[in-house]
């Protein structure tokens, strides 16, 4: 899996495809819900500038390096043989 | 047309670069509500395929991706398969990283992340890291798990109480202190029973740590009360740190 960055436009547009969206505030939406997203690992409301988005269906994390580190740990080191 | 045109450019291009096309196209100002459904379940088939992470900022990911050949998360890993402290020696390798760089903003920003998440632990596990403390106790643990065949709930109630504890039982040895001193605080702890303390020294003060356990058990003092030390030096650091774990016996039994 490579890891890649996306402009401001190109990652709406990947949100949108599963149902989310940027309010005014720059927080994600579930526009099923119509509520903001929380991330339970980091206990905040996720803002669209600090989301990573993960596949499979999307997962959206709020990103630090101890999110990053627990999805490393689940999905990708033992694909690597680090696990 | 236009939607057979974008079918294409979805074979054809690797996910980032079909968004980005999307966006300079336009074209999805032009192909109605229902065209519009169809891009999306385009992109989500093409997503679900799971080539690609998106990242805010995707060198801190692969750095933090290389991490995972750290002999000390790889090790702690092994011995606590899941707990949650895993994640933060990953993360605290990665501060050792950018303290190297100097970039002291996004330290002070990820250990504000850190607390958020994990509150005091998390952060005194990043310091334990940070100082070396860490080499030891992990050092402890192997023990405890391949000699001992301790079970995976004692090892995490033996990391948890040293976690809690760890600045009570460590002596840091500093250039400036003398050999007596170290010897009387390591006296105080054993004859105060203390199941497990830690000697930790760098640079200079390593010969000073050396000697203090050189004349303990010349005098019989640690074997005669009942206790065992092992004592490495761990190059990951920067000074590389000697570190010597002096046990109960009694209580690796």
């Amino acid at each position: 899996m490579d890891f890649e960055e996306l402009g401001e436009e190109e990652k709406k547009l990947l949100l949108r495809s599963f149902s989310f969206d940027v309010d005014s505030e720059g927080y994600i939406i579930d526009r099923e819900l119509n509520e903001r997203l929380y991330s339970p690992d980091t206990k905040s409301l996720i803002k669209f500038e600090n989301a990573g988005l993960i596949p499979g269906s999307l997962k959206i994390i709020d990103t630090t390096p101890l999110t990053i580190s627990k999805f490393l740990r689940e999905k990708i080191d033992s694909e690597n043989g680090t696990g | 047309m236009v939607l057979d045109e974008i079918i294409k450019k979805a074979v054809d291009l690797p996910l980032p670069e079909f968004l980005k096309w999307l966006i300079a196209s336009k074209y999805l100002s032009k192909i109605g509500d229902e065209g519009i459904k169809k891009v999306y379940s385009i992109i989500r088939k093409i997503h679900s395929e799971g080539k690609f992470a998106f990242f805010p900022n995707k060198e801190e990911a692969y750095t933090l991706k290389k991490l995972a050949a750290r002999s000390w998360y790889r090790e702690f890993k092994r011995i606590l398969p899941g707990h949650w402290g895993v994640d933060v020696v990953r993360t605290a390798c990665y501060i050792m990283i950018l303290e190297e760089k100097g970039d002291n903003n996004r330290v002070k920003e990820i250990k504000e992340s850190v607390f958020r998440n994990r509150k005091i632990l998390g952060l005194r596990l990043i310091e334990m890291v940070q100082n070396g403390v860490f080499v030891a106790v992990l050092d402890r643990l192997t023990t405890l798990k391949d000699e001992h065949k301790y079970s995976h709930e004692d090892l995490e109630n033996d990391f948890e109480n040293v976690l809690a504890d760890w600045q009570r039982i460590t002596i840091f040895v500093q250039n400036a202190d003398s050999k007596e001193k170290i010897k009387t605080q390591a006296m105080q702890f054993i004859d105060a029973s203390e199941s497990t303390f830690f000697i930790l020294a760098k640079g200079n003060a390593i010969a000073t740590a050396q000697s203090v356990l050189v004349e303990l058990q010349k005098e019989d003092y640690i074997l005669e009360k009942g206790y065992v030390w092992f004592a490495k030096t761990s190059n990951d650091t920067k000074p590389p740190t000697y570190y010597c774990g002096v046990y109960s016996s009694t209580y690796l039994l």
